[in-house]
């Protein structure tokens, strides 16, 4: 690292926070790009928002247990939708509720009724925006609670909530490929079609991620403040994870599988295995992305009389390092 | 706000304040208040009533005194120990006793030695001594000036009265020049230019007080110029940071010296003349030409161009310069040979020798006369003192306890005497505290100052009376290292009797010292050792019987203010005080204080009452009068002794009960220009020695007395090493670490710091303390040179070995650009303790490990001190402290 | 109106930490938990390198991102401008110890006690004043300062370093020092407005 001042990393968000973000973008991906897959492609409609539905719960229930795990002070845990006017962490968490209880709805509702009911189309239909939105809500939390920190320049983008939306997305159609993958044991089901149909979609969301991932690398780098973080990634404690983990494994790779899968209309056991491949390569990408973004933080040097200051190590943590008395 | 809030207000309000005073350090002198709430001890402040020398403050070890009152290592019972080996990390086979046990075992062994030969007791004190007053308290001559020497072993018999404050024999040049002790004050409100050398004017240590009045001087205007290896706090507060190789100051002196005479030209002639002994003449011996009839000095009339003693009221002007005949023979102004003397210390052979550029010698030089306004005035009180806003202040620690130490302390001494800058405003000056009389600067026989304290120099005796030694090292300040070499080696050290008990408070000479491992070897020798203990320290663990000390906060008690160390400043001169202590709760564990146990002892072995008993020393040492004396014959508390004291010092309407209520009773008995010594002795009523005839003395003396039995100093191989430091003038000797193999290429140093200034109040272990420390970038880590450690291939956070010529020193390196290229630095005094101690006591490196006071290669002849910044090797360490 | 304020000269703190301690026995924080810090650092090089010192407590911002940041609220800015944490209503989320540009406030990971199987009786008191899990940070002594009392650190400062006031009072000391001697705030940018100023380390008449 060719920067002088030495940096020093968050160590107050760690892997609970990171795996709940994770968690929870993955079911608003998931069920974001079922809604708008069941909309292009009404065919696949009743699948894609099934196996959504069903898959938030539990995705939004363990990241949510993750998030009180986190807490110091569980208990208080129901304070936390006290601040939305301002806080983004209280936004989230009014975001997550509302999305799981929607979603619940939403899965729940009949998809058709014994007696037709012309209304149950146009209920999907506004239950689904309805929901969408709170799971986009969900998606820019994360980012945003990230990027509205002053202390942290290096978060201060807005490409930051942008990726992990994309990334939230591309991880939520790799959701739907694992549950397809799932489903298509059972016999007689053909989720060819709709798995081709993810996988392709994937692949774009994934050339689109990889764009705005370097597009918030390059101005990461081309800002003072953020250059160190930007190292750090790319060069420093956390290139290895970067590059193997998050670029090849969570990005190149995938994006390979998912457009060959999708052009080549493969089938038979290669599909299985290019999705397969594609779903666990691109979710522990998704997951690393955001490790290697949340923990590599550093935040502002402190700037007294025109000579930056770093903050030590443990700035953030309490500060002692006392061993065991008796 | 919120109820945890409110839950925090009903906490400080049940609380009660008591007035107090804290042992924090050697000092323990800031008036406090403590809050207790339930019985616990919530909090504590410094005086609100500003009580001097604290004036209302206290520092980061007062405050953390809360967690060494609450410190689970306390030693909590007396104890006796059965497990006849001994060593710090021995288990001593702790069996706990009663105290009737504890005290009859000691009263009666210490009765068999006092009956047998009371020298071979030794009284052994350290800086946990403030918590006794009959170890504290120095008594007082017939002229009511003190003497170095207390009530407690003075009342048992015996001369050996030992301390470890060896590491700081920094007192003899100002008791000799000043006549006062502990040395020179600096005069904080009115100087202008100070230039401290190897020493804290207070800040560095964050003691109270002396920072804020040196931060206030330097907000009015005060240039200080630091010279130390180290970056100091204070000379991030300084105008000239000056680094120098260690142990060198006395070159860098004596450039300055040299640019005084030669280059500048100008003194200040006025007060040479009337002031020093700069114009008497000096033989070709070395000695005063005196006069035959009176015996009087002698010193030549310029105009009457004859020689005349020194008081003729017909002197019309001093010839300071040229040779004048005297009786047929050449003499000299003592003046004109300390100029020759200089000659050849130019700042360009100073710079070869200290690294400090020779441009900066000469600026400071020509800084410092022009700060001195030489021939300005000052009126305060309508009375017109010579104003000097100039001070070389040179007694402290780092630079003195130095193989060359004392002539550099002394040649400190010249240049504020060229400069006239002594005992007038704006100067270095004395303090006339606690004890008020014509005494300060009072001239002898001969018109000059006389010597006080350890000036003044012990009578010879042969054999030797005191077992460490002091009647070869007459002037010392303390010798511990001495004395065990002679526990060692009783037939080298001419020793007539061996040790057969030590009595120990508060000293901890095996961390703080040298010779760490002499040292042990020495007292596992010593039959029988007592220990008034507040922790396991090494002399605890291995003492025979340990008496539990109460923490201070525990202790009923009060302190008489005694002028100290340097860490005070003009606002203290004169200033009486007594400062009163409450029980801030009832004794945690099974301890009584140190007093009432001595008392008890005292009365059984039988040297309480009658005469040259405790009673007795009590009234002298406390200077009881009329009333206030005690009765011979009759057994008083130590409650009692104090009451007495304090209506001594503040009317019988006052007394401890009194002084308990208020935290604090003083007064400035000296105010204004009274302040001052110069207004007793103006004029040539006095004179400073700037001509040290005495101390080439007592070489002359020593050579004889030796002669006499026939004996030589012991451990000096070569006697001239010795005799060549017994010079009246100042002059370079190469010290022994200049000399130093090379693959010892580097040197140590070490200092004090806020959160380390002694073991006194058992910093070493206290929990607050510890954690900032260890998040201190600093204070626990070996410092190295930044460029220094890329030429050795040593990075930050390295695990290295320091290692002398005498120890070695582990720890983690902290590469700074805050320090000397050839310089290792260790700050405070840790790394040391014991397996009972907590082990926050052996985190960091222990610097005293380094360290020896053997005599040829480390001891500075005069001053007894040893060298404390010695010739060091610095390599890399695996974790088993493995060599790399 | 009162908006309390805190001036730390630079050029007057010699770094001793008795600041730190004495909030530590004000509050009796934890083991580990330290409102009042001082960072340390060097500038330049030998020998013409320099060591500063950095009190660095809560700045109580009049914008503070903590308070933003908060979703429980358990973050207020009261009238007088002491930002504070309420510890009954914090969830312990540590999203403030990521929002605070100084690096206030910290997470309480647990009630540590400095001797592993020993409570002192000065903690067992003490511990009542806190709570495991929470996030807490330099309150300006409030509950002294409402009795009339200058917060600990202040009274301690064995420099005079610290002077604590109204800033909203152009006349208070605080007000007058910052004008006269140049005070300044860290991180202007951040936009927060610090109640906390800081003179130069170096006076500019010298
Ligand atoms: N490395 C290093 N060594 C030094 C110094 C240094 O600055 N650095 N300074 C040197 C100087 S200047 C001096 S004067 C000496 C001082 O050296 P000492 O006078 O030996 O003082 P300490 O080493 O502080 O030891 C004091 C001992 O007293 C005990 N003690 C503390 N509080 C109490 C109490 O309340 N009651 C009783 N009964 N005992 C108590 C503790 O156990 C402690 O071990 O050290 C010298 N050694
Ligand atoms: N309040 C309070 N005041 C005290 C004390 C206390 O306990 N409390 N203790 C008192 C006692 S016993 C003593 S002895 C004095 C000690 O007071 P000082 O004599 O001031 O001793 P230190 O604080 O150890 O500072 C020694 C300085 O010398 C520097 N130094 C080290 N080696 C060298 C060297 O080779 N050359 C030069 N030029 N500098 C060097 C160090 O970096 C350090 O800055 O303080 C006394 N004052
Ligand atoms: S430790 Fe020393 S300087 Fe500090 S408050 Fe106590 S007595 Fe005063
Ligand atoms: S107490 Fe004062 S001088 Fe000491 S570190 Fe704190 S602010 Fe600085
Ligand atoms: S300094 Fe940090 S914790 Fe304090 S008020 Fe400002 S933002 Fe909040
Ligand atoms: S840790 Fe507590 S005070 Fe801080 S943001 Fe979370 S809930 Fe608020
Ligand atoms: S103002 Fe009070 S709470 Fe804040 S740092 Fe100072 S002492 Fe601690
Ligand atoms: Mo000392």
């Amino acid at each position: 690292m060719n920067s002088n001042i030495p940096v020093s990393m968050q160590q107050v968000w760690g892997w609970r926070v990171i795996w709940h973000l994770f968690l929870v973008s993955i079911a608003a991906g998931a069920y974001i790009c079922a809604f708008i897959l069941s909309l292009v492609y009404p065919q696949h409609s009743r699948l894609f928002m099934a196996l959504a539905t069903l898959a938030v719960v539990p995705l939004l229930i363990i990241g949510i247990a993750l998030l009180i795990s986190h807490l110091g002070a569980k208990t208080k845990v129901i304070r936390a939708f006290c601040h939305p006017n301002s806080s983004w962490l209280s936004r989230g968490g009014i975001a997550l509720l509302v999305f799981l209880v929607l979603d619940i709805v939403h899965g729940s509702l009949p998809l058709n009724a014994p007696p037709p009911t012309p209304w149950l189309p146009f209920l999907h239909f506004v239950l689904g925006i309805v929901t969408s939105l709170s799971a986009l809500l969900v998606l820019l939390y994360g980012g945003m609670a990230l990027a509205r920190l002053r202390s942290f320049p290096c978060w201060r983008s807005e490409l930051l909530p942008l990726l992990f939306i994309v990334s939230g997305l591309s991880g939520g159609l790799m959701v739907l490929v694992l549950l397809l993958l799932i489903l298509g044991i059972a016999p007689g089901l053909d989720v060819r079609q709709p798995l081709i149909l993810a996988l392709q979609h994937a692949g774009y969301v994934l050339v689109i991620q990889g764009i705005v991932l370097g597009c918030y690398l390059s101005w990461a780098k081309g800002l003072p403040a953020a250059r160190g973080y930007a190292l750090i990634i790319t060069r420093g404690a956390y290139s290895v994870t970067f590059w193997v983990g998050v670029v090849v494994m969570g990005i190149l790779v995938p994006l390979g599988f998912g457009l060959y899968a999708a052009y080549a209309q493969i089938e038979g056991l290669l599909l299985i295995i290019f999705a397969l491949e594609l779903a666990v390569f691109g979710l522990v990408g998704t997951l690393l992305l955001r490790y290697v973004l949340v923990s590599a933080g550093v935040s502002s040097a402190l700037s007294v009389e025109g000579n930056p200051v770093t903050l030590p190590q443990n700035a953030r943590a309490p500060t002692s390092h006392l061993v065991r008395y008796r | 706000m919120t109820a945890d809030h409110r839950d925090q207000t009903i906490v400080l309000q049940q609380g009660q304040w008591l007035y107090s005073f804290c042992l924090g350090c050697m000092q323990a002198d800031c008036s406090t208040r403590v809050l207790v709430k339930d019985g616990v001890v919530a909090n504590v402040e410094g005086h609100p009533g500003k009580v001097p020398p604290g004036m209302g403050k206290v520092c980061t070890k007062g405050v953390a005194a809360i967690m060494s009152l609450y410190n689970p290592y306390r030693v909590k019972t007396p104890l006796k120990r059965t497990n006849p080996e001994k060593g710090p990390d021995i288990d001593p086979g702790w069996v706990e006793i009663s105290w009737e046990e504890a005290i009859d075992t000691v009263a009666r062994r210490f009765k068999r030695i006092r009956e047998e030969d009371p020298r071979k007791l030794g009284i052994w004190w350290g800086w946990g001594l403030p918590q006794s007053l009959l170890i504290a308290t120095r008594l007082v001559d017939e002229g009511g000036s003190i003497i170095p020497t207390s009530i407690y072993p003075n009342a048992f018999g015996t001369p050996n009265e030992l301390n470890s404050r060896c590491l700081c024999a920094i007192h003899y040049a100002s008791n000799l020049v000043h006549g006062h002790h502990a040395e020179g004050i600096s005069d904080l409100q009115y100087c202008k230019y100070l230039i401290a050398v190897g020493r804290t004017v207070g800040a560095n240590t964050g003691t109270t007080h002396g920072t804020l009045r040196l931060i206030d001087a330097i907000e009015r205007g005060l240039k200080l110029v630091v010279v130390d290896p180290r970056f100091s706090p204070e000379a991030a507060k300084a105008y000239r940071w000056i680094p120098i190789r260690p142990g060198t100051e006395l070159a860098f002196t004596l450039a300055l010296l040299h640019v005084i005479f030669y280059e500048i030209g100008r003194i200040d002639e006025w007060f040479v003349k009337n002031r020093t002994n700069g114009p008497y003449l000096i033989g070709a011996d070395g000695l005063y030409v005196r006069d035959a009839a009176s015996g009087k000095p002698l010193v030549w009339d310029a105009v009457d161009n004859r020689a005349k003693v020194f008081d003729d009221p017909s002197l019309k002007d001093y010839a300071l310069f040229g040779d004048y005949p005297v009786d047929g023979a050449t003499a000299h102004p003592a003046l004109h040979l300390i100029k020759q003397r200089m000659k050849e210390y130019t700042p360009e052979w100073a710079e070869n020798i200290t690294t400090v550029p020779a441009a900066t010698i000469r600026e400071v030089a020509r800084e410092f006369m022009e700060y001195a306004s030489i021939g300005s005035t000052i009126s305060i009180d309508d009375y017109e003192f010579p104003f000097r806003p100039a001070q070389f202040a040179s007694s402290g620690r780092g630079a003195v306890s130095q193989r060359n130490g004392t002539l550099f302390d002394l040649a400190g001494k010249i240049i504020n005497l060229l400069a006239g800058a002594m005992e007038v405003p704006g100067a270095v000056t004395g303090n006339r505290n606690p004890h008020p009389g014509p005494w300060v600067l009072q001239p002898d026989q001969d018109g000059t100052v006389t010597p006080f304290m350890e000036a003044v120099g012990l009578d010879f005796k042969f054999p030797p009376d005191h077992i460490s030694m002091s009647e070869f090292y007459p002037h010392a300040h303390a010798t511990p290292y001495i004395m065990v070499r002679a526990i060692l080696e009783p037939e080298k050290y001419h020793l007539s009797y061996e040790f057969e008990a030590m009595l120990n408070c508060g000293a901890n000479s095996i961390r703080s010292g040298c010779d760490r491992e002499l040292f042990i070897k020495a007292y596992s020798k010593v039959p029988f050792i007592v220990t008034f203990a507040a922790n396991f320290d090494e002399v605890t663990m291995m003492s025979d019987i340990v008496f539990p000390d109460h923490h201070f906060l525990e202790h009923k008690y009060a302190r008489f203010y005694m002028v100290s160390h340097q860490n005070i400043d003009d606002s203290v001169r004169g200033l009486v005080c007594a400062m009163g202590r409450n029980a801030a709760l009832e004794p945690l564990h099974n301890t009584r204080s140190v007093d009432e146990v001595l008392l008890e002892i005292a009365d059984r072995v039988g040297f309480l009452r009658g005469r040259n008993g405790i009673n007795e020393y009590i009234n002298r040492a406390f200077r009881l009068t009329g009333d206030n004396r005690l009765e011979l014959d009759r057994r008083y508390t130590i409650d009692e002794m104090i009451d007495r004291r304090v209506k001594q010092m503040f009317g019988t309407d006052s007394g401890f009960e009194k002084l308990l209520q208020e935290g604090g009773l003083y007064r400035f008995q000296t105010p204004g220009k009274e302040g001052y010594n110069y207004y007793y002795w103006p004029g040539n009523k006095t004179r400073h020695p700037i001509y040290f005839e005495r101390l080439k003395m007592s070489g002359l003396k020593m050579r004889k007395n030796l002669a006499e039995h026939a004996v030589t100093i012991p451990g000096w191989k070569d006697q001239e090493e010795y005799f060549q430091f017994f010079d009246a003038i100042p002059h370079w000797i190469t010290p022994p670490e200049m000399k130093a193999p090379p693959e010892y290429d580097m040197y140590a140093c070490n200092w004090k710091t806020s959160l380390m200034r002694h073991g006194t109040g058992n910093t070493q272990e206290n929990a607050w303390l510890a954690e900032i420390r260890d998040t201190d970038p600093y204070e626990l880590y070996i410092w190295i040179n930044a460029v220094t450690a890329a030429q050795k291939g040593f990075a930050d956070g390295d695990e290295v070995c320091v290692e002398s010529p005498f120890g070695k020193a582990y720890g983690r390196l902290k590469v700074t650009q805050l320090i000397h290229p050839e310089v290792v630095g260790i700050a405070g005094c840790y790394g040391s303790g014991t397996y009972m101690m907590s082990p926050e006591a052996k985190k960091g490196s222990h610097f005293n490990s380094l360290l020896s006071g053997e005599e040829e290669t480390s001891i500075d002849p005069i001053s007894g001190s040893i060298t404390i910044s010695p010739r060091v090797k610095l390599y890399k360490v695996d974790g088993k402290g493995k060599k790399r | 109106m009162t908006r309390y304020a805190m001036v730390i000269d630079l050029a007057r703190c010699v770094g001793c930490d008795t600041c730190s301690i004495a909030c530590k026995a004000e509050h009796a924080t934890p083991r580990g938990m330290l409102w009042n810090r001082v960072l340390k650092y060097e500038t330049g090089s030998y020998p013409h390198s320099r060591l500063h010192f950095l009190p660095m407590i809560c700045m109580h911002c009049a914008e503070p991102e903590c308070e933003k940041a908060c979703p429980t609220r358990a973050i207020t800015k009261r009238v007088d401008g002491i930002v504070v944490v309420d510890n009954n209503r914090c969830m312990g989320c540590r999203y403030c110890v990521l929002a605070c540009p100084y690096a206030s406030p910290r997470n309480l990971d647990k009630l540590g006690s400095y001797y592993e199987d020993y409570l002192t009786p000065f903690e067992k008191m003490g511990f009542a004043r806190h709570k495991a899990g929470t996030a807490e940070k330099c309150d300006f002594c409030l509950e002294r300062v409402e009795r009339g009392m200058e917060p600990a650190c202040v009274v301690s400062c064995v420099a005079k370093a610290r002077f604590f006031g109204n800033l909203d009072d152009p006349g208070s000391e605080v007000s007058r020092l910052i004008k006269e001697k140049a005070g300044f705030v860290l991180n202007p940018e951040m936009n927060t407005e610090p109640s906390v100023y800081y003179l130069p380390s170096v006076r500019g008449d010298r």
